[in-house]
């Protein structure tokens, strides 16, 4: 264990390497309290200075200190911090106690401020690096999931570079921002993606992506807004600080060298269940060029018409009219064909040092990773360095700077999905094994679907010929001065830059079906009596080159003073000025009708546009904090930001935000001091405001069109030369002003019996009120959104950290630790006369902002109900439909938010081996699932496997109650069997295919997200061979699940942003994973 | 570092910290860099022009209508909803073509404010007179889909964001005033550039017939309403379309994907209509040449789909449209000569003018002609086919019968006006007429029932009719 400690102390002391002039050398031991066993890796600074060291194997240090040093600090992870009077003393015997629950660590706050974790009035919570790299999810966003309280991870997929949202403590903006802010090194960073999904095209990743997990040391996450609050307009969503590796932990002396890597395999988490007795065709009947498998069953297929081998001399066969050729009846289970398991490479070097001037760490790496659909994957390359340097006895500085290179290659889903035909594909169309373009002239370009439409792309065609390419280059970093004239005072100065441009292709090859090229249809497809296929003329094809540049300039002024009032009052001043400027500038070129096939260039095609969009903004914040800490008891803090932004209107660009903290340590009061049951107590309470800034356009004309909801394309100038304009649709309050969050926040902190359980409960209050946000007007009014503030949403957080220990030995150790959320998100009210707002989706269903209900909830066509709220059964006996529920009206349909969610780590060690598993567990929180919605319509799904027998409602996929009959009785009607083969096909494409809410289920789940099997290799197998640390992890993530959705998996989402999570269609799978990590330190 | 230098590094500091946040510093910032902040009335022409012929003529208004009126039969997804009345009372379903309607009123608006005597464009009559002849068209669209819609207080934005309805029967008169001002606007415009103008490319006159047949269509509109409807109309005709050249038609479709036919694109992307076995009947009874020229043929056979009870199919199984098949470049008609001709013909039987006759039969013979047959095949075929149809008592029927077949497949809007206007000239066959009710108007909008629900008139879609069908207004 203390091996272990002594190379992640390495990583975690703060202490530094400077020494001054007149000093004078000093020796000593540090063992443990315990065992009296040597710590190695102890730090050991001057209190008050930045001179230190660590304790190297055997415990010992080593240090040249100044002749007028008072005392020595020693810290360890995992240990209480040791303060001792040097005095006159050189040789020093220190025994320091063991601090399982960290009451004396350190944690980076708001603007890089290190404080005590125990002197904080508010909810933090940090996570190691080990944590976050443990499961090789080269993914930052998702290895998060479940490791922290109060924090929602919402995936989309497992997709190379996939988005996923992150909510820290609910939501609270309507349909504007509620993602965190992204803190590294203490420079803030763009970690939004550019660009929004909806129901088509690709995905677009997070920007915090071109951040290699590994390169990360920890992460600190200030949850609520008093913790925020420094960071002014931007902290209203909480922050994610990140802190890289650094040089400061390095032993003095050689550099030492880290090197991993790690092998990963994807496959796709949960395969559809599919029905293998049905052929493509309806009512029994088959038809090619079709999307239903509601047709005979593929053992009769010798015996249809035109088709059948029975009756054309081929007796038992049948004419495969895709194939073109006379074919054994056969199912093929497509799904499982189509994907193909990814592989995920890591490649990652570290040096780091630490001289008498100068600490550095310089790390390089390489992501490789293939997905789970052919031509899918992602190349990450980062480079990073960070140093800092002394100059002279009062002077630092230092930098860190990152560069990173991403490439993905994507996949689009929702309506432009490929697996549409994958999911939905007939039992009886071999998809790998038909060929999937035709021979011929330009066969290349002439796909072999088994349908039409624009959704009737061939996927395989479609992967080999469509691309999605998403290149992102990126340097952000900064650099600082810091002067420290006297003991009381620091001045710092950083700048900091973050740049990036990306660039985009989306490219549709000549011939496919989103761009004009009109499918085959049945009378193409061959036959005995023709046996080539009918000749289209490939057309279409497109090609988008779209991107942006956008370049951040940040800089930050602190000062920092420190005075001792008295023996027992000491506080802590700091003022200071942000100033941040973005420029940007976005691109698109789009070229339609590829002239020469196969020529992907813009240059080949017959119609070009291209549109720029350009932006600036600017923000200055002025602020102060007060930090008051009474005898390690009562701590105290008080801050206020003045913030000026340019996206706001004139005269209305400024804003003050204030908040208190109050931290109360009652274990500190004498009569609970050094108690042994209860060795750590804490109340805390604060109280913050935080505004968001909104975005004010002046009012303006731009290029019209014209389109409908049914096309892919409509009309886009300019249209015979020349372009039409008209003003916008958007209308801007001029009186715009930011919306507001107040968060009151109260918790607790406890640490029992030796430390062995640990307790942490945060309740918090937020509500936001003058949500800035598009109202949507009616139609009549000639506009479509009004962006003002109006509104209110409330989020109440309980959260609950646990630490236990239940077996703690020499050799083994057995730690839990879980995470507990639950947050009630609630849209109070929107704008007056406004229900509800759509925020992502279609006309219908939709996710939807809706008062009354909690955030977000998911819209459309409701089941017909009575005045009761039963299912109405149509019992009308002439009615096609028969037995089954009916069309209500339109209205919520299910609720996104889970009731809770919790993760739970548990830890055993066992000398040098470890094992953890993580298993996040979500209960309740609807989805509308596309996908089954689709794979039922098409007659796809497993569970369309049975058509014969009777049936009722109740009966049938996702039935939500047995319905009643219009004179309330329950319903008793009774569809199916021999006499009545239409029952199946109309239920499940008629009923369950156009009410949106029978498609809509529960996503409770259950998920091992990461298991860790982790060798680490004793010294005595190390020291021969120079090295002086070497793991072998075994990982997985994301197996075993169990949930309450059929097919597919619950983290399942389309779209991007305040949508995610409540609806999907034929949006892209998730992935489990498998593989092994090798660390090497020399 | 003394603390002098130190003082005067903060004052340059903070300094530089004022000046760079300043509300002129900021005001600049965020000033407008991607769109313009005005914009002359000429480059707003091309948008409501486009908007009219493709949005309005030509999208879902009309990919219902060719359903309800079995020109077409759906056969998949939300058309197949349509032919078996699924879902046709939602507020969904015409949400995008209420916006558009009132979207393109607004920006008509905006050209009529513009071009105001205290206006900043006093000069460009011309643009005024077509920005007023489209707000008639648009204006008349959506007061004959949905009835009671709002006017006098529509398009005020935030000024008032919920305006009331107002009755069909105050909006007819207004409809009649546009036209009749922006003939005037047009007459009066001099310098005229024809750069933008999608349907006539400046041509003034042709604006004026348009102008006055629109004031015809609009007329007959309310002969159940209105004694004096059909003498309304006869008395523009002679002003409206002298021949089919006049036509007016949004035409600036080009053979790209993002430059076509909108029908043609509906078929492409969708695939969701086959020709309705009601119109191919009502045809083949007649051995009407123009089935050569409407359908496409399945392995050699025309193969009408079922109104109501077609089997779901995006192809392959029932005969499709022709004229949309071969139309990637089409002009979309958004009023024609020989609908003219028709009314004329209507107009002329229902003010006992016997000569309407000779109306009816330039009508079809205009129509064989637009549909690439000739004009003689339609003189044989209006003497050999539809005068012994012309029986005392059947006139009517036959005349309506006529435009219904000629306004196959593009003009399905004024074919679903014709039937409401008249259903006893029509035999539907859809049974779900019987079984679930036909739709005598559109269910109102998602976005008024979201944020002006409490002015919307309380109707169902399959008992009330708007008022020129004989309804009462609410």
């Amino acid at each position: 264990m203390k091996k272990i400690a002594f190379f992640l102390s390495i990583m975690l002391f703060m202490g530094t390497v400077f020494v001054y002039a007149q000093t004078k050398n000093i020796t000593g031991t540090v063992t443990s309290n315990d065992d009296n066993q040597p710590i190695p890796g102890v730090s050991v600074s001057v209190k008050g200075t930045t001179v230190g060291t660590v304790t190297n194997l055997d415990g010992v240090f080593d240090l040249s200190i100044p002749q007028d040093a008072k005392a020595l600090v020693f810290s360890f992870i995992g240990m209480k911090n040791y303060e001792v009077e040097i005095g006159t003393q050189t040789n020093f015997s220190v025994k320091m106690e063991t601090d399982v629950f960290g009451i004396d660590e350190v944690v980076v706050t708001a603007l890089g401020i290190s404080r005590e974790k125990k002197s904080l009035g508010y909810a933090v919570q940090d996570i190691s690096s080990e944590e976050i790299s443990r499961a090789n999810n080269p993914n930052l966003i998702t290895s998060l999931s479940g490791k922290l309280a109060g924090v929602e991870v919402r995936q989309s997929s497992g997709m190379p570079g996939a988005p996923a949202t992150v909510l820290i403590r609910g939501a609270r903006s309507f349909d504007g921002n509620n993602q965190p802010l992204y803190v590294v090194d203490g420079m803030p960073i763009t970690s939004n993606p550019d660009y929004d999904q909806n129901v088509t095209g690709a995905y677009y990743s997070n920007r915090s992506i071109d951040i290699d997990p590994n390169d990360i040391e920890s992460i600190n996450v200030l949850k609520g807004q008093a913790a925020a609050a420094l960071y002014g307009l931007r902290a209203s969503n909480g922050v994610i600080v990140i802190t890289t590796k650094s040089g400061k932990g390095a032993t003095k002396g050689d550099p030492t060298v880290t090197l991993t890597t790690s092998i990963t395999s994807d496959v796709i988490s949960r395969l559809p269940d599919v029905q293998q007795t049905y052929a493509q065709g309806y009512y029994e009947d088959f038809y090619s060029a079709f999307s239903y498998s509601w047709g005979p069953k593929i053992s009769d297929l010798p015996k249809i018409p035109k088709l059948g081998g029975d009756a054309l001399g081929q007796p038992g066969k049948w004419w495969d009219p895709y194939k073109g050729s006379w074919q054994d009846p056969m199912a093929y289970n497509n799904a499982e064909g189509f994907f193909q398991s990814g592989l995920t490479q890591y490649y990652g070097a570290n040096v780091s040092n630490s001289t008498e001037i100068a600490d550095y760490s310089i790390g390089l790496s390489a992501t490789n990773q293939d997905g789970v659909v052919q031509n899918t994957g992602m190349k990450r390359y980062t480079a990073k360095m960070a140093a800092s340097f002394k100059l002279g006895d009062k002077w630092r500085s230092g930098f860190s700077g990152n560069y990173s290179d991403v490439d993905l290659q994507k996949l689009p889903s929702g309506n432009s999905s490929y697996l549409f035909t994958v999911m939905g594909a007939p039992a009886s169309f071999d998809l790998m094994g038909t060929p999937y373009h035709m021979e011929g002239p330009l066969g290349e370009y002439r796909q072999i679907s088994y349908r039409r439409g624009s959704v009737g792309e061939n996927p395989r065609w479609a992967v080999m010929n469509n691309h999605f390419l998403e290149t992102t280059r990126r340097f952000f970093g900064n650099t600082y001065l810091e002067f420290k004239p006297a003991d009381w005072v620091n001045l710092r100065g950083q700048l900091g830059v973050d740049t990036y441009s990306t660039d985009n292709e989306d490219l549709y090859q000549k011939g496919s079906a989103g761009t004009g090229q009109v499918l085959p249809t049945a009378g193409d497809y061959t036959s005995p009596t023709k046996t080539t296929f009918g000749y289209r003329e490939p057309t279409g094809g497109s090609i988008d080159n779209y991107g942006v540049m956008r370049s951040n300039i940040n800089s930050l002024f602190t000062a920092t003073f420190n005075y001792d009032f008295n023996e027992d009052l000491s506080g802590t001043l700091i003022i200071g000025n942000e100033f941040r400027d973005e420029t940007s500038r976005s691109w698109t070129m789009t070229g339609t009708g590829f002239t020469i096939p196969g020529w992907n260039n813009m240059s080949n095609t017959t119609t070009q546009t291209a549109d720029e969009s350009k932006g600036r903004f600017r923000s200055v914040g002025n602020f102060a904090n007060l930090a008051m800490d009474y005898k390690s008891m009562l701590y105290l803090n008080l801050s206020g930001r003045y913030d000026v932004v340019s996206s706001m209107p004139t005269n209305n660009r400024s804003f003050f935000y204030p908040s208190v903290s109050l931290g109360f340590v009652f274990t500190e009061l004498e009569a609970l001091k050094d108690n042994t049951t209860l060795p750590y107590g804490k109340i805390r309470a604060s109280f913050a405001q935080v505004g968001q800034a909104g975005s004010y356009n002046q009012p303006t004309y731009y290029q019209g069109g014209a389109g409908s909801g049914f096309l892919d394309d409509g009309i886009t100038y300019p249209l015979g030369g020349v372009s039409g304009f008209r003003q916008n649709t958007t209308v801007y309050d001029p009186n715009l002003k930011p919306q507001n969050t107040k968060n009151y926040e109260l918790g607790i902190e406890m640490k029992f019996l030796k430390n062995r359980l640990g307790f942490d409960y945060t309740y918090s209050d937020q509500l936001a009120t003058d949500q800035i946000f598009s109202v949507p007007m009616a139609g009549s009014t000639g506009y479509a959104n009004f962006v003002t503030n109006a509104g209110e949403m409330s989020s109440v957080a309980h959260e609950v950290m646990l630490n236990i220990i239940p077996v703690q030995m020499n050799d083994f150790e057995w730690v839990i630790s879980a995470n507990f959320t639950k947050i009630t998100n609630k849209v109070v009210e929107l704008a007056p006369g406004i229900e509800s707002v759509s925020l992502a989706g279609y006309v219908t269903p939709n996710v939807r902002a809706y008062a009354g209900y909690t955030y977000p909830t998911i819209y459309g066509l409701q089941m017909a109900r009575d005045d009761q709220g039963r299912i109405l059964i149509d019992d009308d006996p002439d009615s096609y439909y028969y037995g089954y529920p009916m069309e209500g009206e339109t209205g919520k349909i299910g609720d996104v938010s889970p009731d809770f969610i919790m993760g739970i780590t548990n830890t055993f060690r066992y000398k040098f081996i470890t094992l953890s598993a993580l298993l996040d567990w979500k209960q309740g929180g609807d989805i509308y699932s596309g996908t089954n919605r689709l794979m039922a319509l098409y007659g796809s799904a497993g569970f369309t496997e049975d058509r014969t027998s009777t049936f009722q409602y109740k009966d049938t996929e996702n039935a939500k109650g047995d319905g009643v009959l219009s004179d309330g009785s329950p319903n008793n009607i009774t569809r199916g069997g021999p006499d009545d083969i239409e029952a199946y096909p109309d239920f499940y494409s008629d009923i369950f295919g156009s009410i949106d809410e029978m498609a809509v289920y529960e996503t409770s789940y259950l998920k091992l997200r990461e298991v860790a099997l982790t060798f680490d290799l004793p010294r005595k197998i190390l020291e021969p061979v120079k090295m002086s640390a070497a793991t072998i992890s075994f990982v997985g993530r994301n197996f075993l699940l169990w949930t309450t959705l059929p097919n597919v998996d619950p983290e399942t989402s389309q779209g991007m942003g305040n949508g995610q999570m409540g609806f999907e269609y034929m949006s892209l799978p998730q992935t489990k994973s498998y593989g092994v990590t090798l660390n090497l330190t020399f | 570092m003394n603390m002098k230098t130190l003082k005067i590094l903060l004052i340059v500091l903070l300094s530089s910290v004022v000046f760079s946040c300043s509300e002129e510093k900021m005001d600049e910032i965020n000033m407008e860099l991607n769109d313009a902040l005005d914009m002359s009335v000429q480059s707003m022409l091309p948008d409501i022009i486009l908007k009219s012929g493709f949005e309005t003529a030509s999208t879902d208004i009309a990919w219902y209508a060719t359903v309800y009126i079995e020109h077409s039969a759906g056969t998949w997804a939300q058309s197949i909803d349509a032919d078996k009345r699924i879902g046709q009372t939602a507020a969904t379903l015409f949400n995008n073509n209420w916006n558009s309607l009132y979207d393109v009123l607004n920006i008509c608006k905006d050209v009529i404010t513009k071009t105001a005597p205290d206006g900043p464009e006093p000069d460009n009559q011309f643009a005024r007179g077509v920005a007023q002849i489209l707000t008639a068209y648009n204006l008349a669209m959506v007061t004959d889909m949905w009835g009671e819609v709002p006017w006098t207080e529509a398009l005020l934005g935030p000024a008032n964001l919920q305006p009331i309805y107002d009755n069909q029967s105050s909006l007819y008169p207004v409809i009649q005033q546009y036209l009749d001002d922006g003939i005037a606007s047009i007459t009066s415009a001099t310098n005229v550039s024809g750069v933008g103008d999608y349907a006539y490319n400046g041509d003034k006159a042709k604006w004026i017939k348009a102008a006055n047949s629109l004031k015809a269509r609009y007329y007959l509109r309310l002969s159940n309403v209105d004694n004096q409807a059909a003498s309304k109309a006869l008395g523009v005709i002679s002003k409206g379309f002298a021949t089919s050249t006049d036509n007016f038609y949004f035409k600036a479709y080009e053979a790209t994907a993002t430059g076509e036919n909108a029908w043609f694109q509906f078929m492409n992307d969708r695939s969701h209509l086959s020709v309705g076995k009601t119109l191919y009947d009502l045809m083949t009874s007649r051995n009407d040449p123009r089935i050569a020229q409407y359908f496409t043929k399945i392995e050699d056979e025309y193969v009408p789909a079922p109104n109501g009870t077609a089997t779901q199919t995006q192809g392959g199984i029932y005969s499709v449209s022709l004229i949309t098949e071969n139309g990637r470049t089409t002009p979309a008609p958004i009023m024609t000569y020989h609908e003219l001709m028709f009314i004329e013909a209507e107009a002329k039987f229902r003010t006992n003018d016997n000569t309407w006759k000779g109306s009816l039969q330039k009508a079809i013979e205009a129509n064989f002609v637009f549909h690439g047959l000739t004009l003689a095949q339609g003189t044989a075929y209006f003497t050999d086919v539809v005068t012994p149809l012309l029986t005392s008592g059947n006139e009517l029927k036959e005349i309506l019968t006529q435009k219904y077949i000629a306004f196959y497949e593009h003009e399905a809007i004024e074919a679903y006006n014709d039937y409401r206007r008249v259903p006893s000239a029509l035999t539907l066959n859809n049974p779900n007429n019987a079984q679930v009710g036909f739709v005598w108007r559109f269910p109102y909008a998602t976005s008024e029932e979201a944020s002006n629900s409490a002015n919307i008139p309380k109707i169902d879609v399959f008992k009330d009719k708007v008022w020129w069908a004989g309804g009462t207004e609410k």
